[in-house]
Parts: structure tokens; C-alpha cells; sequence
């Protein structure tokens, strides 16, 4: 990894969760912190979530949940994403997400947790740490 | 390091280090609303005449309350929300809530019957039921509400329009007139276009539309059902500041009489079915303040912009919940310290009705505890600490006057621009969503710079803690709902089911208002989806906005 690669980060929501506001903020700070955002907004299917990561190829999916259907819409995506051959992509949750849950979510291969309580500045670190070698 | 600790004393230097961070510092002299303040106020500050912009409790302009004896004439009503799983459940819930005193029944529907989304739709069946009741058909609000009379319990629903048709669908089959029928909901739909719903779920042009058809046909037929209007409870979640409230709010209050006045309606009629749907963050005064602006501004309003004169036009009544992402997810008890201030904060404001987030608002569903602890929260401000006694207990306060004035004035500035726009163009071009994700933003930088503090947020988290209790329930009630759903479709009177939506899709088409052949198609069986789903389709719109269903029947 050297300084100059940017992490390609894509962001968006599951469902018909409507609570955006916390993603939103996030999209524009991590933008702020040089973070290349894609933002594909409320409301996707897995299927065409999955398909976003295909076509364009992030470094790390982050995923923000209100509702409690975030391990059934997790584990969704990234079977989906894994048929489509992307499935060495981590994923990342925040929201409301229940400590119980944590070890669940870890086990369908979620590789980090922003639940209640997290810092920004935690979250810049973790999406940097993603980034790809420059090729 | 560990010659470092083994030093005498040391344990005790870093307890004072411990202590100093501990100390409580003023680090903002800003509201939270982000208005500035001085350091005290007086006499000089108050410059509002009394007579003219401020007046006695229940005289024009209202400031200080819509009724003169306010509390002692009528208490709040005080209300729990309740709403998870089957409609068996929900009842439940509700039997648990009246049994603890509450007064008022008010229920949340879970976010696929809000968007108009069947049970049995292909992509969603994991959030059934989850976050509110599940109510796809009139039949399903009528084993909710069996046994409740509709023209005498009063029904508060958690949900835009097609609250209304559903429960009127349920009254006219009960063999009651449209005329008896009590109740509220929330026909904003320009609100769920800006609050995350997005322009294909709500285009803004049918959803205002839709708005002011159920409003003209509610006041028309149904005038003791109240319309709560805006649903400023989720601008303001979504991101606005108390004066931003007002702002968006009077924006969508201004367009929808404008429209429903070219329909040949009264102000005096309209306005005094209309109640605004607000919020209590945790700044006490500017929440105060705020309600005491917001009734006067309507008043302005109502009276020189539309000339309203019936004092029930221009006498605003409000309905609060409190604000549920002022709560904090660590150490979730200290919500209850916050809800107890904010529920005070919208008492001497002098609100209508009252509902308490409960303390675990950021961990769940409520768990039936919390929503006792919410109720014996507002038992004790009603009769313990005399929030009730005396109208408007801050009137003349230096600080809470100026405050309102201030507060206003940011709003009618914010409201000029809105207007200068045009309301539509402002929800359509994204301009209302870009003031909200900024003062998102600049609220969030507050926090990273701790400018702003939040306890167990940014400053005073605890460090480890157990995981908190979180509401479950058993999902076989919700199987068997979504099974009996599926029966339904297929029991139905197919003819007649048939007619009801394609009568509803002529009147949509041609422009008229589609609320009565709604309530029909209801009581014909038809489900939220395809009611909803006819209404789009009439008006050139996907049948299904996540585009994965196509229209049951083909419309001609």
C-alpha cells in the first residue's frame, strides 16, 4: 500500500430501511478525508447491490441498518456477492447494530462493525486500511 | 513503564487526571439548534409588544397557548406508541398500554405497509412485521382494532396517507358513517419524499397530490378525524434545527392550503382540522421557545396570508413525540433523564399531546418495561411536578422571549428562501435535502471536535458495559399472517375486487380525487400494494417502485 492509492469505498442501504441520515454524514466525511465515496443510495435489492460492486469494483461495501433485518440483508448480500465473484470484497456494517449480533455477523464474513457509539475517526482508519496496492 | 507506576504516589496523580477530565466545562454557548446566545438576558431584550405578538394563553396570536386554561381545561393526552409483528400482536401491545393508563391509542405500522408494500413482496420478506404492525388490508386493522368503536376511541396512526382509507374502509363495513368516524394520521407525503424515501417511492408531485386529496375529502367527510399536518417530527430527525421546523414545515402547510383553497375548501374549515406533528430535542428553552413561535407564526399565517378568522383555524394544536435520535445508545437508562426533560420541554411549550420515546428508542422495538417507564414518566410530570398547573409557566421570561422571537425570525428567513423556490422545485432539485445533510454534517464535526457534547457519545462513554436488553417476539403469529394474507388473494370476490381498482384507476387518471374509490377498493379486499400501486400506475408511475412487481390486472 503506498499514501497516494485511493480507497474506493462504496456506501448504500438494503431494504426498505428510510434512515439515511447517518450514511449520509458518513459519505461526506470520508470524502472529505479523501476517501473515493460511491454512494448508491437508500433502498437497493441484494441482487442490484451486488451487481453495483461489480461494476464498480470498491475496495470495501459499507452497509448502514436501522432495522433489526440487518443479519438476513448481510448475509444476502454477500452470498450474492460471492456467486458474482466478488465476494473477497469486505463488507462493513454501522447503525443499529445489537453487540449480540457481533459474533453472528463475523461468522457470515463481515469484516467490520460500526454499531452504536463508533467514532468517525475509527471508521477513516478502517476504510483506509482497505485500500488496494496501487498497480 | 512499569517503574513509571511503581512510583509512590502515582495511582493517586492519575486519579486527578481522571477527575480533570471529569470536570464539566462549558464548551458551547450556542443553542443546539445552533443559535447564538449572551451570556444573560433582561428587560431590553423583550422588544415583542404584548398585546399584539405575544397575548394571554387562547387569545390571538397564541403564543403563549392555543386555549386559556390550557391543562386545567383538558390534560394532554397522553400517548404510547405501540406497533410490532401480526395485527394479534400489536393488540396485545395496545391492551398492555391502555391497562397502564394511557389515554390515547396510537399505533406504528411497519415499514413495508407505511411504503405500501405487500407481505408477501419478493425482496422484503425479512422486515415483516419487524419495526411496526403489519396491516396490508382493512381486514387486518379490523382484528387490530376489533371490538374498539371507531366514532368513540380516538386512533392515532403513525402513518401517511393511506391510513385514512384503510380505517374508513373498517368503519363503513361496521355499518357507520364516514361523518362518526374519530381518529388522526399523517397525510404528509412531501415529508417521506425528503425524510430518506426518495423520489421513487413518493414522486413529490403525486405525493403532494395525494396530500391534498385526502385532506379536502377528510375535512369534507370526516371532521372529527384530524390530520396531522406537517409530520415535521421526521424533518426534524432527519435533520433540521428547531427554526428549520417551522421553516420546511410552513413551507409544506403554505403550498398544501394554497391548492386546497383553489379547490373552492375554507381556510376555516382546513386549518382546524390540522394539527402539527412536532418533536422535543434536549435543548429545553429552544424547544419552549419554539412551540411559542410556531403558534404564533401560524397564527400570522393563517389569519393575514389566507384570512382565516375562526379562532379553531388560528388556535395551532400540536402533537409531540419526543425526539427518538436525541437518545443514546450507551447506558441507556440516561434516556430517561432526557425523555423526563424533553416531555417538560413540550408541556410548558403547551402541546396537545404527548408521547415519550422510550429509553431503549435506540436499541429497539420498545420492550413492554420501557413503555411502562415512559408512561410513569409523563404520571409524574402530570401530577407530581406541576407542569400542568399554569398556562405557559415561561411567558415574559427575558431569555425564552427573546429566544422565540429569535427563533422565528431564522424560520421566516429560511422559509423566504424555501419559497422564493417554490416548495416542489426545493424537494425536487434536492435543495431542502442538502440543508439537512449540511446541518448533519456541521453537527457531526461539533461532535468530532467536541464542541458539541454528548453524553456516551463523544465524552463520558463507558468503557465496558452488558449488551442491552432488546425487544423479541415470537415471529409464528406473523407466519400465519403472511400465510392468511396469501389466502386472502385468493378467497377474495374477484369481480368485485377487480372493479374497485380499476373504478379507482379511472377517477386517478382523470384527475379526480381518488379518496373514496380508495375506501372501496378497500372494503373490495384490495391490499395497500394494489391500492397504491393502481394510483402510481394511473398516474404513469411504476406499479411497484422497487420495480419487481407488475400491476395484478390490466387496467383499461
Amino acid at each position: 500500500m503506498t499514501e497516494t492509492s485511493t480507497v474506493r469505498c462504496l456506501l448504500g442501504m438494503l431494504g426498505t430501511d428510510v434512515h439515511s441520515k447517518g450514511i449520509r454524514t458518513l459519505a461526506q466525511i470520508l470524502r472529505d478525508a479523501g476517501i473515493e465515496v460511491i454512494y448508491i443510495g437508500e433502498h437497493n435489492s441484494v441482487e442490484g447491490m451486488a451487481n453495483a460492486v461489480v461494476d464498480e469494483d470498491p475496495d470495501i461495501v459499507g452497509l448502514s441498518f436501522s432495522s433489526a433485518a440487518y443479519i438476513d440483508y448481510t448475509h444476502q448480500l454477500i452470498a450474492a456477492m460471492q456467486r458474482k465473484g466478488v465476494g473477497d470484497v469486505p463488507v462493513m456494517l454501522g447503525g443499529i447494530i445489537h453487540p449480540d449480533d457481533y459474533e453472528t455477523l463475523r461468522g457470515i464474513g463481515v469484516a467490520g462493525i460500526f454499531g452504536p457509539g463508533s467514532l468517525m475517526p475509527d471508521i477513516i482508519s478502517f476504510v483506509r486500511s482497505k485500500a488496494r496496492p496501487a498497480a | 513503564m512499569d517503574q513509571e507506576r511503581s512510583k509512590p504516589g502515582s495511582e493517586t496523580n492519575q486519579l486527578f487526571e481522571h477527575l480533570e477530565n471529569l470536570e464539566i466545562k462549558l464548551t458551547r454557548t450556542k443553542s443546539w439548534g445552533g443559535l447564538e446566545t449572551k451570556q444573560s438576558y433582561g428587560p431590553q431584550d423583550v422588544t415583542s409588544d404584548y398585546a399584539t405578538n405575544i397575548g394571554d394563553p387562547g387569545a390571538y396570536p397564541y403564543t403563549r397557548g392555543a386555549y386559556p386554561q390550557m391543562y386545567r381545561s383538558r390534560m394532554w393526552t397522553l400517548r404510547n406508541i405501540v406497533g410490532y409483528g401480526a395485527p394479534e400482536d400489536t393488540r396485545e401491545g395496545l391492551e398492555k398500554v391502555l391497562a397502564a393508563g394511557g389515554s390515547g391509542v396510537s399505533i406504528v405500522v411497519d415499514p413495508l405497509t407505511t411504503q405500501s408494500i405487500d407481505p408477501d413482496h419478493p425482496a422484503f420478506a425479512p422486515e415483516v412485521g419487524l419495526e411496526g404492525c403489519s396491516l396490508p388490508t382493512s381486514r387486518d386493522i379490523d382484528r387490530l382494532l376489533h371490538g374498539l368503536d371507531l366514532s368513540k376511541i380516538d386512533t392515532a396512526w403513525h402513518w401517511a396517507a393511506m391510513a385514512y382509507p384503510m380505517v374508513a374502509a373498517v368503519h363503513v363495513k361496521r355499518g357507520q358513517d364516514l361523518s362518526t368516524l374519530q381518529g388522526s394520521n399523517m397525510p404528509d407525503m412531501l415529508q417521506e419524499t425528503l425524510c430518506g424515501w426518495g423520489q421513487n417511492l413518493i414522486p413529490a408531485e403525486l405525493g403532494h397530490r395525494t396530500t391534498v386529496d385526502e385532506i379536502e375529502f377528510c375535512v369534507k367527510n370526516s371532521p372529527r378525524w384530524a390530520l396531522g399536518m406537517p409530520q415535521a417530527y421526521d424533518l426534524r430527525e432527519r435533520g433540521l434545527s428547531p427554526a428549520g421546523e417551522i421553516a420546511v414545515g410552513m413551507a409544506i402547510i403554505n403550498k398544501t392550503m394554497e391548492d386546497l383553497l383553489a379547490r373552492g375548501m375554507a381556510v376555516n374549515h382546513v386549518a382546524a382540522s390540522i394539527a402539527w406533528v412536532s418533536t422535543a430535542d434536549i435543548d429545553f428553552f429552544e424547544e419552549v421557545a419554539k412551540f411559542r413561535a410556531l403558534r404564533r407564526y401560524w397564527a400570522r399565517t393563517m389569519k393575514e396570508r389566507f384570512g382565516a378568522t375562526d379562532p379553531r383555524a388560528l388556535r395551532l394544536r400540536i402533537a409531540c413525540h419526543t425526539s427518538g435520535k436525541s437518545l443514546v445508545y450507551k447506558q441507556p437508562l440516561n434516556n430517561l433523564t432526557r425523555t423526563a426533560i424533553q416531555g417538560l420541554a413540550a408541556l410548558c411549550g403547551g402541546v396537545q399531546s404527548l408521547e415519550a420515546c422510550t429509553f431503549d428508542e435506540p436499541v429497539c422495538v420498545p420492550t413492554h418495561e420501557a413503555r411502562d417507564l415512559a408512561i410513569r414518566q409523563q404520571q409524574i410530570l402530570a401530577n407530581e411536578v406541576g407542569a400542568a398547573r399554569v398556562a405557559d409557566p415561561f411567558g415574559g421570561s427575558y431569555y425564552v422571549e427573546a429566544l422565540t422571537d429569535e427563533v422565528e425570525a431564522a424560520a421566516v428567513a429560511m422559509l423566504k428562501k424555501i419559497e422564493d423556490v417554490g416548495l416542489i422545485e426545493a424537494v425536487t432539485s434536492g435543495m431542502i435535502e442538502r440543508i439537512m445533510d449540511d446541518y448533519n454534517l456541521q453537527t457531526q464535526r461539533e461532535l468530532d471536535a467536541e464542541e458539541r457534547i454528548v453524553v456516551g457519545v463523544n465524552k463520558f462513554v463507558p468503557l465496558e458495559e452488558p449488551a442491552p436488553t432488546r425487544f423479541t417476539f415470537d415471529p409464528t403469529n406473523t407466519r400465519m399472517h403472511v400465510r392468511r394474507f396469501a389466502e386472502l388473494k385468493q378467497q377474495r370476490d374477484a369481480a368485485r375486487w377487480r372493479a374497485g381498482l380499476q373504478d379507482l384507476y379511472c377517477i386517478a387518471r382523470d384527475g379526480g380525487n381518488p379518496l373514496q374509490a380508495m375506501i372501496d377498493a378497500f372494503i373490495a379486499d384490495a391490499s395497500v400494494a394494489e391500492v397504491w400501486g393502481t394510483v402510481r400506475v394511473a398516474h404513469n408511475y411504476s406499479y411497484d417502485p422497487y420495480k419487481a412487481l407488475e400491476a395484478p390486472i390490466k387496467f383499461v
